[in-house]
């Protein structure tokens, strides 16, 4: 029914549109290099693999962030309600019903936070702007002081403590310098970045896009907005909750400052610091903002939080896109191809 | 069935819409059948886009009803009735700018095809997607630019997009307004080639204000004034007709 | 009974005091907002400036209580000035994540400047004795200061409700907030006018800020505590609109006292759920244009 030369031009057309969709999507050999790191650091400097190990927690937690903020488009305050959600979930299972298995821990986390943040992603994400940004903090305030009104339950505000994680797979034990948790906490991060980055190279990824680029037009093309958006927070709260889990089983301790405004907006400073939308943006701004925010707490808490404050005024006011967004603009300006 | 005894494909009866105390369409009622090549025009301020947001679903009727394809629709969602092949073309382009020409067509193709809410697939993987937006950007003579970012296009060649777009959903009833606004002149004839150029089968109701492109266009040509209808009927009745001359060019006859 | 009745009384009597100072520090984020579209979080951070200030001037140089108080608002609404032409402007246009965060870090950087100068612990300041008696309201008796406070915010709201619709100046904020393409076209200088709107509202939150020191203490966490319950008043109230952070001050701040007086453990708590249940039903908040 063709004729050979529109079959021909079909296949050229084709090869065209791989080679762009290739040079897009696929991973980058320099990406095994960040996680070779990632992997030597307690190899290299197992003194710090504790520390290393909340660094991979934020990673994945910013990770988490980017796929709504960054592919989505939406804006919460209050971000941290899921994160809360799965370090109360595991904290709580181990502290107060004695079941200290690590993975399942990790995974009932992760489900109670994705059905909260269905949830509360079916009823908010109906609004916009400032409405949406009022709403997600009011979720996230009131789960706040809710924990603060049940504190014989989560140990308000002197914490919850007595978590006690049994050693992964029967085998490998918890020691005091944080390497087991570190190597655990890294396959986890890898595990759940493997699937964001899948989900975001699919179609359901572009759709995200297309919704942040233009919601009135996803609109026009028959898109379900409510439900995609409704997917992408409720994996959102899932890898939140798997996070905030991790940061209960490797601390053994948590406190309601899981669930504040102040992690939520910690949370969305890493973005901002790495720049949004390119998920390796979330992994680098939370190694740069962990290490900064040690360094200034360790010189004074008014350190920390003026250093914060001047970091966020001057990296929106010079680079919005963030230090992967600066890169690429240097990468341009020197002969390189933009991304 | 022939083409004469099937429903028209979009018919509306009464159709109103109030805002407060503002009427602005009143008592609209046109049909379109397969094959239509339809214009809907009228002074500026008389409706014609709030009659497009009606039958898209942007905008709920304050009275009357809609039909598809002989099946009611006035209570239907947007993304409904574009799955039931009504889709529009907005005046001031609607694309998403941040992404290549490649990357809009495609988000079309992907919606109608079902293939949207595919976590696990890569984009690259979906060949029927890649194919059919490729097809499109061919017929519109759009290579060139198929992976520019549509910020990067001149406004002609965005205006292009936004009619492949449209054709990304296999349209059976196209609502276009003003598909050639902002275009310089030069540009003009592109757009209205490509719009010659689609398929006969898909019933077409534009907005238009330039007179010359709608008597090439348009078989049929409704006159709105002031959110009613004024006259209905093919283009040398409209053409004849001194209530619509009247209303055109009534102010320089009083000058 | 009686005795129930003059706490309830008493509750409220409280409660109306604490709407007018978050009134006074709210309305200026609602109009500003309203006008520029601009998401402030810093405006916390203004409020908290006129509490310490006031601090300072009534404590350390040892002004008088009213002047002083004025003083610390002129100054705050006069600072602001600048930091609207060097910081916001840069933000007007800019998508919401990046004001959000600008504002943010300015609130931080504020925060830990107070934490500086003034230390962590709450101050207070030294009420002048005309305000530190009872008053006599209808036969009861009630604190001088929460009285002073109502007066100044039903002042301030009458004031301003006035200036918004009877003169020039409120005529062509009124427009801007409407249409600002339009009032443009109409030769209104919105430049100007919103670093005359900012500075006024600065200066009004800086009044809360002061005004909310004797009430609910002053520390440096001041920006973002009453920040939230700033954002709350504005968004169920509805932006660009006087009445509605005068309603929404008062609904927000009588349950709130209550709350704390009868449900300490979990008021906040209320406050939140309110919010969401208002948001959910009018998502422009009681008063805007949904």
């Amino acid at each position: 029914m063709a004729a050979p030369e529109s079959t021909a031009a079909a296949a050229r057309a084709r090869s065209v549109a791989d080679a762009f969709l290739r040079r897009r999507d696929d991973a980058r050999l320099v990406e095994a290099g960040f996680w070779l790191v990632a992997l030597a650091v307690p190899i290299a400097l197992p003194e710090h693999a504790a520390f290393g190990g909340q660094v991979l927690i934020m990673m994945l937690f910013a990770l988490s962030l980017d796929f709504v903020l960054g592919y989505a488009g939406v804006l919460t305050l209050g971000h941290a309600a899921y994160f809360g959600v799965g370090a109360y979930v595991s904290g709580l299972l181990s502290a107060k019903l004695g079941w200290h298995e690590p993975l399942s821990g990790l995974v009932a986390a992760g489900a109670v936070s994705a059905a909260f943040g269905a949830l509360s992603g079916w009823l908010l994400l109906r609004y916009r702007d400032l409405t949406l940004l009022m709403l997600t903090l009011a979720v996230s305030t009131t789960l706040f002081e809710l924990a603060n009104t049940w504190s014989s339950l989560t140990g308000g505000y002197d914490g919850l403590m007595g978590i006690q994680i049994a050693p992964i797979f029967g085998v490998f034990e918890w020691d005091i310098a944080g390497v087991t948790g570190y190597g655990y906490v890294l396959a986890v991060l890898l595990l759940c970045f493997v699937a964001l980055r899948r989900f975001t190279v699919s179609p359901f990824g572009q759709a995200l896009r297309g919704i942040r680029e233009n919601t009135l037009r996803m609109r026009a093309i028959g898109a379900p907005i409510l439900g995609h958006l409704t997917l992408a927070y409720t994996i959102a709260a899932a890898v939140a909750g798997i996070a905030g889990g991790l940061f209960a089983q490797t601390n053994n301790f948590i406190t309601m400052d899981v669930l504040s405004f102040e992690r939520s907006a910690a949370v969305l400073t890493v973005l901002i610091l790495g720049g949004t939308g390119r998920l390796y943006g979330a992994l680098f701004g939370a190694l740069v903002y962990m290490l900064a925010a040690d360094w200034l707490a360790k010189l004074s808490p008014v350190y920390w939080e003026f250093g914060v404050g001047l970091l966020l005024v001057v990296i929106v006011l010079l680079c919005p896109d963030g230090l992967l967004g600066l890169y690429d603009r240097v990468r341009a300006a020197f002969g390189g191809r933009a991304r | 069935m022939t083409a004469a005894a099937e429903p028209a494909l979009l018919t509306t009866v009464d159709l109103s819409k109030n805002f407060g105390g503002l009427q602005v369409v009143r008592n609209v009622a046109f049909s379109l059948r397969r094959g239509a090549r339809h214009a809907l025009i009228g002074p500026n301020g008389a409706g014609k886009t709030t009659v497009v947001n009606l039958l898209t679903g942007a905008l709920k009727p304050s009275g009357g009803s809609i039909y598809i394809a002989g099946l009611e629709a006035t209570q239907l969602s947007e993304a409904d009735r574009v799955e039931r092949g009504l889709v529009r073309t907005f005046q001031i382009n609607q694309l998403f700018r941040g992404l290549t020409v490649f990357e809009n067509i495609a988000l079309a193709v992907a919606q109608r095809r079902g293939v949207a809410r595919a976590l696990w697939r890569k984009s690259a993987a979906c060949a029927e997607v890649t194919d059919e937006a490729m097809a499109i950007i061919g017929e519109l003579h759009l290579d060139p630019v198929a992976f520019r970012r549509i910020r990067e296009l001149p406004y002609g060649s965005q205006r292009l997009v936004e009619i492949a777009i449209a054709l990304g959903l296999r349209p059976r009833i196209l609502l276009m307004d003003e598909p050639a606004a902002g275009i310089p002149a030069d540009e003009r004839d592109l757009i209205l080639g490509v719009v010659g150029r689609l398929d006969p089968d898909i019933a077409i109701l534009i907005i238009e204000h330039d007179m010359d492109l709608v008597f090439r266009f348009a078989r049929e040509i409704t006159v709105l004034v002031n959110g009613a209808v004024l006259m209905q009927g093919t283009a040398a009745e409209v053409a004849g007709d001194p209530r619509v001359r009247e209303v055109y060019l009534g102010s320089s006859k009083h000058g | 009974m009686e005795h129930a009745v003059q706490a309830a009384v008493s509750i409220l009597f409280d409660g109306i005091a604490y709407s007018m100072v978050l009134f006074v520090m709210a309305v200026g984020l609602s109009v500003t907002m309203g006008l520029m579209g601009v998401i402030n979080l810093a405006h916390g951070a203004f409020a908290m400036a006129g509490g310490y200030l006031t601090v300072t001037f009534l404590g350390n140089l040892g002004l008088p209580f009213l002047p002083g108080l004025v003083l610390a608002v002129l100054a705050v609404g006069a600072a602001s000035i600048p930091i609207e032409h060097t910081l916001y402007v840069r933000i007007y246009n800019r998508p919401h994540l990046d004001q959000v965060l600008l504002t943010i870090g300015v609130t931080l950087m504020a925060i830990a400047v107070a934490t500086y100068a003034y230390g962590p612990s709450p101050l207070s300041i030294k009420l002048p004795a005309f305000l530190e008696t009872q008053v006599g309201v209808f036969g009861r008796d009630f604190p001088a200061y929460r009285a002073f406070i109502i007066g100044v915010g039903v002042l301030a709201f009458l004031a301003l409700w006035a200036g918004f619709e009877r003169t020039m100046l409120g005529a062509k904020i009124r427009a801007a907030v409407d249409n600002r393409a339009m009032a443009e076209a109409a030769g209104v200088n919105t430049t100007r006018l919103f670093t005359l709107t900012f500075a006024l509202g600065s200066a009004l939150a800086a009044l809360g800020g002061a005004l909310a020191v004797d009430l609910v203490g002053l520390t440096p966490r001041f920006a973002l505590q009453y920040l939230v319950l700033v954002l709350i008043v504005v968004s169920i109230g509805g932006f660009g609109t006087i009445m509605g952070a005068f309603a929404a001050s008062l609904m927000i701040g009588v349950i709130d006292n209550a709350g704390r007086y009868l449900y300490p453990e979990g008021s906040a708590f209320f406050i939140y759920l309110v919010v969401i249940l208002v948001l959910v039903v009018r998502p422009g908040g009681l008063f805007g244009r949904a």
